[in-house]
C-alpha cells in the first residue's frame, strides 16, 4: 500500500502521529490504530473550532448552499460552525452580499431599509427578511462559514495542526491546561 | 541443529554404566551389552522417555531457540472454524506466533498485534466509531489484532483470517527410534537416562549423581541455553 502526505487517511494518521509522539520521547508501543481513529472526529472538531475561532479563521472555509423556506433556514449544513460576524451570506445568483443583523429581535421588528436583505442567527439556523420588508424570503443562497471537515477535507497547512490536536487528546491534560487552553478559545 | 543421534547416546549410556561386553573398551554399537542386569530395550526406553522429556521442556520454554524445531512453520494451522471466533489448535506451551490477512483478497499474511478482548469486539462492532472503518476492509488499520486466551484455547481477532504457529512434540518413534532433541541436548539424554536405569541394588550414589546433574541440565534447558555441559561421570570409590 502507497501512503500519500497530501492527504490525511485513515491509514495515514496512526503513521503519522505515531512517528511525531515517538519523536518526542513517548512511549508508542501500545498506542493502537483503533484508539487513534476513535479520536478522530473529536480532533477533527477541536481543531476546526480553534481555527474558526482563531486569527486564521478564513483558512478552514467553505461554501454551504442553503435555499430558505418562508424566510428561514433550520440548518446551514453538516459541520457548519457559523459566526455571524465572520461569515458571509450571498446570493447564488448573482452574488449580492446580505446584510447580517446581529439581533433576531432587530430584524423583526426594527424599522430597517427597504433597499436590503436582511438575515440574523436562530438557533442552528438563519431568519431572513426581504428587501421589501416581507419575511416571505426562498431564494437559494450561498454561505461562507467555518466548518468542520471530514478527515479528507483537511488542507495540507493544517496537517500539522490536526496531529497536535490529536495528540494532546492521546494524553489526558492536567486539569489546570484544560482550563486555560478553554479560556483562550473562549477569548478567541 | 541436528537432532541427537540415539546410537551416540545409547552407547554414553552403557558407557557410563560400565555395562558394555567385556571384551571392549566402550560400547561399539546401542546393543553392546554385556552386563546381565541391563539389556537393550531398556536403555532405548530411557533414552526415548528422556528424549520426551527435552522436547517437552522446549516446547513449554518460550524464548528457547531450540523451540523453534518444533514449530512447523511450512503449515501454520489456519483457523476459520466461525468468524472471529476460532478454537486454538492442540500444542504444547504457549501459541509462537499469530498471522492475519486483512481483507479476504488479500495474498499477505501480517504478523498480529496482541489487545484487550474489548477492543477487539469494539471494532468488529463498531466501524461507525472509527470513521467507519471495516476491520476486514482493504487496507483497514483496525485488521491485524487479536486476543488470545490460552486458558480457554480461545483466539478472537480484526481481519478476514488467522493462522497460528504452535509448537509439538512431533513424531514420537520408539522402535528405531528417533530422536528429536537437538544434539546440544545429548548430556542432558545421558544423564537423564542414567537416572531413570537406576535399580534395586545398584550403588545409591550412582542415581543421586546423575539425577543431580539431569536436574541442573534441565533447568539450563527451561532457561533457554544454547549448549549444555558434558556429563561428569561418577568417580568411583575405591572399596
Amino acid at each position: 500500500m502507497t501512503l500519500s502526505a497530501s492527504t490525511l487517511t485513515k491509514q495515514t494518521v496512526p503513521i503519522l502521529l505515531r512517528a511525531q509522539l515517538s519523536s518526542r520521547g513517548a512511549d508508542v508501543a501500545n498506542l493502537r490504530n483503533n484508539r487513534i481513529l476513535a479520536l478522530v472526529d473529536t480532533t477533527l472538531e477541536t481543531m476546526a473550532y480553534r481555527i474558526a475561532r482563531g486569527g486564521d479563521y478564513q483558512g478552514l472555509r467553505k461554501d454551504f448552499s442553503v435555499t430558505p423556506v418562508a424566510g428561514f433556514t433550520p440548518t446551514i449544513g453538516t459541520g457548519a460552525i457559523f459566526d455571524i460576524a465572520r461569515s458571509q451570506v450571498r446570493f447564488t445568483a448573482g452574488g449580492a452580499v446580505l446584510t447580517p443583523i446581529d439581533s433576531l429581535l432587530t430584524l423583526t421588528q426594527a424599522t430597517l431599509p427597504d433597499d436590503q436583505t436582511y438575515y440574523a442567527q436562530e438557533g442552528t439556523g438563519l431568519r431572513f427578511r426581504d428587501a421589501d420588508g416581507t419575511v416571505t424570503f426562498a431564494s437559494p443562497l450561498t454561505i461562507t462559514t467555518n466548518f468542520i471537515p471530514l478527515l479528507s477535507e483537511v488542507p495540507v497547512e493544517y496537517h500539522g495542526l490536526f496531529l497536535d490536536t490529536l495528540a494532546g487528546l492521546m494524553s489526558e491534560p492536567r486539569p489546570e491546561m484544560r482550563a486555560q487552553e478553554m479560556s483562550e478559545v473562549g477569548r478567541a | 541443529m541436528a537432532a541427537a543421534d540415539y546410537i551416540v547416546v545409547a552407547k554414553q549410556v552403557i558407557s557410563l554404566l560400565n555395562a558394555q561386553a567385556v571384551t571392549t573398551a566402550y560400547p561399539t554399537s546401542a546393543t553392546d551389552i554385556g552386563d546381565d542386569r541391563r539389556n537393550a530395550d531398556e536403555i532405548k526406553e530411557a533414552v526415548v522417555e528422556s528424549d520426551l522429556e527435552a522436547r517437552l521442556a522446549i516446547c513449554e520454554t518460550p524464548g528457547n531457540g531450540f523451540r523453534n524445531l518444533f514449530i512447523d512453520s511450512a503449515s501454520p494451522v489456519l483457523l476459520l472454524n466461525v468468524p472471529q471466533a476460532g478454537r486454538l489448535p492442540e500444542r504444547v506451551g504457549p501459541v509462537s506466533r499469530v498471522e492475519i490477512k486483512v481483507n479476504a483478497a488479500d495474498t499477505v499474511w501480517i504478523a498480529g498485534e496482541q489487545c484487550p478482548l474489548n477492543e477487539v469486539q469494539e471494532m468488529i462492532a463498531n466501524p461507525d466509531a472509527y470513521q467507519n472503518t471495516a476491520h476486514d476492509a482493504i487496507n483497514s488499520p483496525l485488521g491485524g489484532y487479536y486476543y488470545i486466551d490460552e486458558m480457554s484455547d480461545f483466539i478472537t481477532w480484526t481481519g478476514n483470517a488467522v493462522r497460528v504457529y504452535v509448537a509439538t512434540l512431533g513424531t514420537i518413534d520408539r522402535t528405531t527410534p528417533l530422536l528429536r532433541t537437538p544434539d546440544a541436548y545429548s548430556p542432558f539424554l545421558v544423564a537423564r537416562s542414567l537416572a531413570r536405569l537406576y535399580k534395586h541394588g545398584d550403588n545409591s550414589a550412582f542415581i543421586e549423581w546423575y539425577d543431580r546433574q539431569a536436574r541442573e541440565l534441565m533447568a539450563m534447558i527451561r532457561l533457554g541455553a544454547r549448549v549444555l555441559p558434558q556429563v561428569e561421570p561418577l568417580i568411583r570409590q575405591a572399596a
